[in-house]
Parts: C-alpha cells; sequence; structure tokens
C-alpha cells in the first residue's frame, strides 16, 4: 500500500531539506520512493544536487524525483481541449472558443488546478510503482487548500451533475439524443475527485508540519493546525527545524537559544499527542553532502 | 362567420394538444440549459469558479447551447413578455 507524506509549512523553514531528507531516509529503510515538489519556486535540485524536471528523474536506484510545473501541465490540458475542438466546430465559432482557450492560460485558479491533477495523476498511475511518495508542497495556505480542494470540487460537480441529468432527462421526453457527452464528462471528473479525497483521506496519507523555533512559525504552525483540524485532516508530526545548539556560550545566542527553547517547549505541550521532531542547525548551507547529515538525524 | 371561426379553433385546440405539451417540456429543458449554462460558464459573467478550469473540457461540447442561448437572447423582444407568458398572464 501507497504511503503518501505532505510536507508544509512557512516559507523558507526547510519545507524542501526535510522532504528530500525523508525521501532517502526511506531509501535507506529499502523502499522505493518518489520525491515530487509542488511548489512553483522548485529547489529541490538545488538540494538533491541533481537537476530535476517536469519528468521522472532517477536520482539514486530506490529514489526518483518530479517537479510539477503547473503551467506546462495546464498546456497540455488545454491542448487536448483544442484537439477536441478541431473536429467538430465552425471556423469562426472555432476563434470565439480559442480567444476563451487563450484566456484560460493565464485566469486564476489555473495552475492550481492543473497542479493537482497532476498531483493525483502521479498518486493514481505510480501507486504500485512506489512505497512512498513525498509532496514537498509551497508555503502554507497554498498547501491546505490543495487537500481542501477535492471536497469542494465534489460538491460544485453533483450540484452540476443533477442538473445536467435534469436536461438530459427533459431531451429524452422530447425523443432527442440521449447519450450526453458533457454529462459523461462531468461523471469522469466527480470520481476522479472522490479518488482523490479517498487518497488524501487515507490513513496511508499523513501530513507534516515544518516550522523554526521561533514566535512567526509557530503562530503560521497553530493556525494551519487549526484549519487542518476544522477539516479533519489529521496532522501526524511537527519537525521544528535549524534549532540552535545548546553548548553556544556566546551570550549573544545564549539569549536566543533560550527564546528557542521556549517556543520549543510550547509546541510540546500543545501538541503532546503528535510526534515532534526537532532538528539542529548545521554550520554548512544545505547541499547534496550536508543533506544526508539531516537524514541521519530522522 | 363567427361561428366558424370558432369551430376552427375548436379543433385547433383540441388536437394541438400534444404540441402544447411538447411546447411546454421544450420551454422546460431551454430554462434548464440556460441555468446550467450560467453554473457552467459563470466566468463568462466575470464570476470566478473554483470549477472555472475543469469546465473548459466542456466547452467543445456546449458551444452548441451557447449559440442557441445567444439567439434567444437576442430574439426575443422582452423579458417582462417572455415571464409573463410563464404565468399565463397578458402584460
Amino acid at each position: 500500500m501507497l504511503k503518501v507524506e505532505f510536507y508544509g509549512g512557512k516559507g523558507g523553514v526547510g519545507k524542501t531539506t526535510l522532504s528530500s531528507a525523508r525521501a532517502h531516509y526511506y531509501t535507506k529503510l529499502g523502499k522505493k520512493t518518489l520525491l515530487v515538489s509542488t511548489d512553483p519556486a522548485h529547489s529541490i535540485s538545488d538540494v538533491l544536487g541533481i537537476q530535476v524536471g517536469s519528468k521522472l528523474k532517477s536520482i539514486t536506484p530506490l529514489l526518483d524525483a518530479i517537479e510539477i510545473d503547473p503551467e506546462e501541465e495546464a498546456n497540455l490540458y488545454i491542448d487536448q481541449i483544442r484537439r477536441d475542438l478541431n473536429s467538430i466546430l465552425s471556423p469562426v465559432v472555432l476563434e470565439d472558443v480559442n480567444k476563451q482557450l487563450r484566456a484560460a492560460r493565464v485566469m486564476p485558479g489555473t495552475h492550481e488546478a492543473s497542479l493537482f491533477d497532476k498531483m493525483i495523476e502521479l498518486m493514481d498511475l505510480h501507486k504500485d510503482v512506489y512505497d512512498v511518495m513525498i509532496f514537498d508542497t509551497a508555503p502554507t495556505g497554498h498547501t491546505l487548500r490543495l487537500l481542501t480542494l477535492p471536497e469542494l470540487l465534489i460538491e460544485w460537480f453533483e450540484g452540476l451533475i443533477k442538473k445536467r441529468e435534469k436536461i438530459v432527462k427533459l431531451k429524452a421526453m422530447l425523443g432527442l439524443k440521449e447519450d450526453d457527452p458533457i454529462l459523461a464528462r462531468l461523471k469522469i471528473r466527480r470520481d476522479t475527485f472522490l479518488k482523490a479525497k479517498d487518497m488524501i483521506r487515507s490513513d496511508n496519507t499523513s501530513i507534516h508540519l515544518v516550522m523554526n523555533p521561533e514566535k512567526m512559525p509557530l503562530e503560521e504552525t497553530k493556525k494551519a493546525m487549526k484549519y487542518l483540524n476544522d477539516a479533519h485532516q489529521p496532522v501526524a508530526e511537527i519537525i521544528i527545524n535549524k534549532i540552535l545548539p545548546p553548548d553556544i556560550v556566546e551570550p549573544f545566542f545564549k539569549n536566543k537559544i533560550k527564546k528557542e527553547q521556549e517556543v520549543i517547549a510550547e509546541v510540546k505541550a500543545i501538541y503532546s499527542y503528535l510526534k515532534i521532531t526537532e532538528i539542529y542547525l548545521l554550520d554548512q548551507d544545505m547541499d547534496a553532502d550536508s543533506l544526508f547529515k539531516i537524514v541521519e538525524l530522522l | 362567420m363567427k361561428f366558424l371561426e370558432n369551430i376552427a379553433l375548436f379543433f385547433t385546440g383540441a388536437l394541438g394538444f400534444n404540441k402544447k405539451a411538447y411546447t411546454l417540456i421544450e420551454k422546460d429543458l431551454r430554462q434548464e440549459e440556460d441555468n446550467f449554462l450560467l453554473a457552467a460558464r459563470a466566468d463568462l459573467l466575470g464570476l470566478n469558479f473554483p470549477t472555472m478550469y475543469y469546465m473548459l473540457e466542456l466547452i467543445p461540447y456546449m458551444v452548441e447551447e451557447e449559440e442557441a442561448w445567444i439567439k434567444r437572447m437576442v430574439k426575443r423582444k422582452s423579458i417582462w413578455e417572455e415571464r409573463f407568458s410563464d404565468l399565463d398572464i397578458d402584460p
């Protein structure tokens, strides 16, 4: 059974580092792992030290990675619609529709939806290929929306399907054609979203929030926890990253360390029922080599 | 003459019964199609809905209905006339 992990949190807290480290960690356990970046500002290439693109790329024999390009996915989708059009319409109407499709490439929500579709496609198509799939997501708000999107969409589609069914029924009463490509497509979409919802809701899917031991990331983590709790989407782990090592003696850092430990204590107190992972700050920049030091800490 | 006219009217009414039912269903159908168009392609009116992206794939199949809708909108004489006729009231 495929295990899916989502890594979320504020920008710059180390989501990419932690998700990449976890991916390596799973390969060490002998699990075939796929690391997926859904953040439009991709950086797993930098962390892994290998150029990853929008196609599956093998990093090690057990680890593959991919950086989803929402623009490319949206273009593929719209080009497919365009192919459907060419067989059906007159040139005059075609131009009008093409104008709409061109506008759609940049309309709000397009990239979010195309990203989501690709995510679901990966989870569905490769569920038998991989043991673990790790999603390195964009900063918090974006991720949370993405995870609760299926529910919202299912409701919309149910409504549209009901409306469409009424039309098909009335058409049948008038003796008009009965098979309706629109109804068929609506149903395919709804079923995809139902599948997506099941996958996200599954016990094998977990959410991991990454934060730094500071006030602001803590507040954001609290908000995310509340949002996910309201959406009945349990969080499996909070990872506190870039903690200052406690053995620094300089007065400047001593105070900082004290503050950090206060935040860590607060996290542990509020979320005592969660797995809390603490990762100390390294004395070097993040790259493919230092990544393995983090892997050791997991 | 008046008598003959009345007989003619009687037969139109009596024999046109099916036509009337057909027209009523057609009217329902058009109304439902308009509703669906509004729900599915609200972006054409500038309303932003979460399903917008997924409605794009319906365009190739909806163009016919959209065209019919535009024609109906252009052809009608007044919104009120249409509404009143729904309620069987003479404006």
